[in-house]
Order: structure tokens, then sequence, then C-alpha cells
């Protein structure tokens, strides 16, 4: 259910805040829980009968799924309480965040000192600027100042309530489940500098600090008020991680300096011509020998067309227009079109650390886990499973 | 949906599924969908309305004023049920009241 943060960036909620709140998480939980679980009944026992019938055979990919679903009520019903759902995770928490807005401001200029870098003149791409991504208001920049915290502290609350607890406390969980594996699965692989694109506030940098204490973090983001934000949080947390505002289209960091890029939730918002123009620099920043790693939703050539629909309705009605052409990808040809070698391209899915443990990360790296034609794969749902997929730079020769 | 948002979708038939106001549109009246999210709306704010009380009702008992089964009690008193009958009555022609014939 809805959490509680655990930072002093943290705006005091009032009785009817908490209450509104906790209301917009137990909704989410019956839409994404009980409500989906009726979606795939009504669709296995009416929708594809009646198409069977029509066509004579079963829906063949997601754009049929879709055009069937948009007939059945129960597909009305769960989309019409989703979208309501959505938005109401930011109206739940807008009042509160712009009541403490002084305050959060005050304690931001000090906390992020020395631990930010933001222009003047940074170009925010449309694809953040001209849509509010996932109905957020003013998307992730914000109406005010280009560096107020605003944008920020929405983000993470609305996060907070959105997450229904699934994220972790400190809505960390893709990076601490990220972190784990790969610490796990390649022992030797200790890297000391760390990149981190399209980080926002940061929530799933700090995990690689976390991971790798001796590595340097840096995350960057084209939003300054999230990474000013997201600089107070870390710092107010202990965590020694750094922000700068940087296009991934551009990276200003010299060629082979990191040894491991990662992004989180990230490509599914960039249009398809900038993801590959990413992916390029992220190989020109990696040493030889580095890892760029990848937590995203799974492609649709890997999974069935439901299960792949349902994933993709969020292009459709949550205002995230690049979710499907990036999803319709394969991962494995991203990284080979961006020169990393294919037989260096590797792919896993691993349980959420928060609610399945250590354990079973642990368990999930032994037997090589890869299933992506899930129900429990990329759902912010009961039983959250993430999917990754990354590739190594060539070592030099 | 902004034509940003739509433009960026690659599938041409996704314009049909927004109302003229540009959000999401799942029902065949687009007054339907807005309908729908005034009886969210509402849902929650029952829900606000239940937290709260719930929280007073524990300040009451656990500041020793009054037991949980006094309060049930207050709920059960049948002196005042008839006060609460009327009052219910007059909620559910306030509320309801545009679903009336005009007079």
């Amino acid at each position: 259910m809805a959490v509680e943060l655990q930072h002093a960036m943290k705006p005091t909620p009032t009785g009817e805040d908490l209450a509104r709140q906790r209301f917009v998480s137990g909704l989410r939980m019956f839409v994404l829980n009980d409500l989906a679980g009726d979606l795939r009944r009504a669709y296995d026992q009416r929708v594809v009968p009646d198409f069977q019938r029509d066509h004579g055979r079963a829906p063949a990919n997601g754009s049929e799924v879709h055009a069937a679903l948009r007939q059945d009520p129960t597909f009305k019903t769960y989309s019409a309480l989703r979208v309501n759902a959505q938005k109401m995770v930011w109206d739940s928490v807008t009042p509160m965040v712009a009541r403490e807005h002084d305050r959060l401001s005050a304690v931001a200029d000090t906390a992020s000192h020395g631990r930010v870098q933001t222009r003047t003149d940074f170009k925010v791409p449309r694809n953040v600027s001209a849509i509010d991504v996932h109905f957020m208001p003013g998307s992730y920049t914000g109406s005010k100042a280009p560096d107020d915290v605003t944008p920020g502290a929405v983000y993470d609350q609305g996060l907070a309530v959105f997450s229904m607890g699934l994220m972790g406390k400190n809505l960390d969980d893709i990076g601490l489940s990220m972190g784990r594996y790969v610490s796990r699965k390649f022992p030797d692989f200790r890297p000391l500098r760390i990149l981190d694109v399209g980080c926002t506030i940061g929530h799933n940098t700090l995990p690689w600090k976390q991971t790798y204490p001796n590595a340097e973090v840096v995350g960057i983001d084209v939003a300054a008020g999230g990474l000013k934000y997201g600089a107070a949080r870390a710092s107010l947390q202990g965590v020694d991680v750094t922000f700068q505002q940087m296009n991934a289209e551009a990276l200003e960091f010299a060629d082979s300096s990191f040894d491991q890029v990662f992004s989180s939730m990230f490509l599914h918002e960039l249009a398809l011509k900038t993801t590959g123009k990413v992916f390029k620099e992220i190989r020109r920043v990696l040493r030889p020998g580095g890892l760029m790693l990848h937590m995203e939703l799974p492609p649709n050539t890997q999974m069935g067309a439901f299960e792949g629909f349902y994933l993709d309705w969020d292009c459709y009605y949550n205002v995230e227009p690049f979710y499907k052409a990036f999803r319709d990808q394969d991962p494995a040809d991203l990284c080979r079109n961006a020169g990393f070698a294919a037989d260096r391209y590797f792919q896993f899915v691993v349980p959420s650390i928060g609610s399945y443990g250590t354990a079973a990360v642990d368990e999930a790296i032994a037997r090589e886990a890869n299933n992506v034609n899930c129900e429990t794969t990329g759902r912010l749902a009961n039983g959250i499973q993430w999917f990754g997929f990354g590739a190594w730079k060539e070592s030099a020769q | 949906m902004t034509s940003d948002a739509l433009s960026a979708i690659p599938e041409p038939s996704a314009r049909g599924y927004y109302g003229p106001d540009g959000q999401p549109q799942f029902f065949a009246d687009p007054a339907m969908d807005r309908f729908a999210a005034v009886l969210i709306k509402l849902t929650q704010e029952l829900w606000v309305v239940t937290e709260r009380l719930d929280g007073l009702e524990r300040a009451v008992i656990s500041q020793g004023v009054l037991t949980r089964a006094q309060l049930d009690a207050i709920a059960a008193d049948s002196t005042v049920s008839a006060e609460r009958d009327s009052a219910l009555l007059a909620y559910v022609h306030r509320t309801l009241a545009a679903l009336r014939e005009p007079a």
C-alpha cells in the first residue's frame, strides 16, 4: 500500500492527504490485481471465442487483442478505473508538495549543494517537455523555475502512492534487485565508475553505491529540478552520489570513462531514433570490458499477444506514446545495432528483491531465469519480477 | 492526449480511442467516462471520511472517553433511530434529486 518515504525531503501529510493516498494505492491494488485477473478471464472466455467465430483463429498480435478487447465491458471498466487511478495518484500528492514548497526548496538548496550540476541554457527534449508523461502534471520539468524541486517531490511522493509498496520504502527495488543480480552473477566484475542515464530523482541510482561502495556513481537526467531534489534526497540519506543535467543522446563524458552504464524504466520514454543514439553514446563512454545494463519492460517479440498488449495499454491510455514502439524492438537488435557483439548480449528476469527476498534472486541467477512471457514479469502488481538486458563491450586486444 | 503524444503512437486507429476532450474514451458515450471519474472520486471521498472517523473513534477510546461497546451502543440506540431515518431520507432526496421528474 502507499509507502511512507523515509527521508527528510518528505512533506508532512495531513490526515486527509494520507486517507486519499491510501485510497489510491488500494484502488490500484484492486485494479492491477483483481480486475486484471478478471480481464484475463473475460479475454479467454468471451473475447477469444468471439474473435475465433468471426476469424477462424485467435487474435494474433497486440493490435488485434486491443481492437477485440475494446468491445468488452470488463476492458472498459478496468481501463476507466485505471486511467482515473493514475490521475488520482498525482492529485493525491500535489497539495502537500505545494503547501510545503518553501521548506522543501530551502532544504534542497542546502542539501544538494556541491552534489548537482545544472545549466540555465539547457534545452529539455520534447519527449519530456511536450507531453505530461504518465499524466504527471507538468511532466518531469514542472511549470515553475527550471530547477524548482516541485516536479521531483511530486514524482517521489507520487511513486510512493503509485507503487503500492512494491518498489520498497525508498522506491529502490529495481536498483537493489538489479544490483544483487549483477554482483552475484558476475562476481569478478567490480565497477569503479558507474553512470545512471535518465535517473530522474536517483531512486534507482543510489542502490549502485550500496552494491559497489568503492565506485563513483553519477546520475544524469534532462530535468534539473528532479536532479536537485534527488541530490538532496541522496545527501540526506548519506549516500555519496552526484548528479549532472545532461542529455543521454550527447554524453559529456570522455570515451572509455565508465565501467558500467545503467538505466531503469528510461528507454521506453524515448523516441526510437533517439534510443539508437543513446546506445551508441553509452558504448562510447564504456571502457573495454565494461557493462551496459538496462532494466526495462519486456519486449513484445518474446511475449504472447495478450501479455504483450496488457503492457502496451500504457502506450494508448497512460501518456506513454513511445512505449509500444520500444517494446516492439528486440533488445538484442538494439544492442547489436549500436556495435555490441551479438554474443556479448544477455537478458534475464529477476524476482523483486523486496517481494521475494535475496535468496530468490540468487536462485534465479543459478537457474538462469528468463521467464519473459509471464504475467508477473514487468507488471507492477503482486509478485512483480523485473526484466533486464545488457551487453558487454569487447575487451581491448 | 495531445497531438504530440498521439503522433508518436504507431497506430492510426488510435485516434478513435480518445473523446472530444482528448482524454481516453472507453464507453460508447464520452459522458459515461466523465461520470466514471466522478464516481471513483466520490468513492475516494467516502473513504477519507471513513478513515478520519476511524481516527476519531480510536482517539475517543484511547483517551478513555468511551469504550468500543459504548460507541456501538450509540450506533444502535433505538431512541435516535427515528431521527436517523428522517435524516437519511432527507439525504437520499437531496443527493438523488436529479433523478426526479420536474414538478
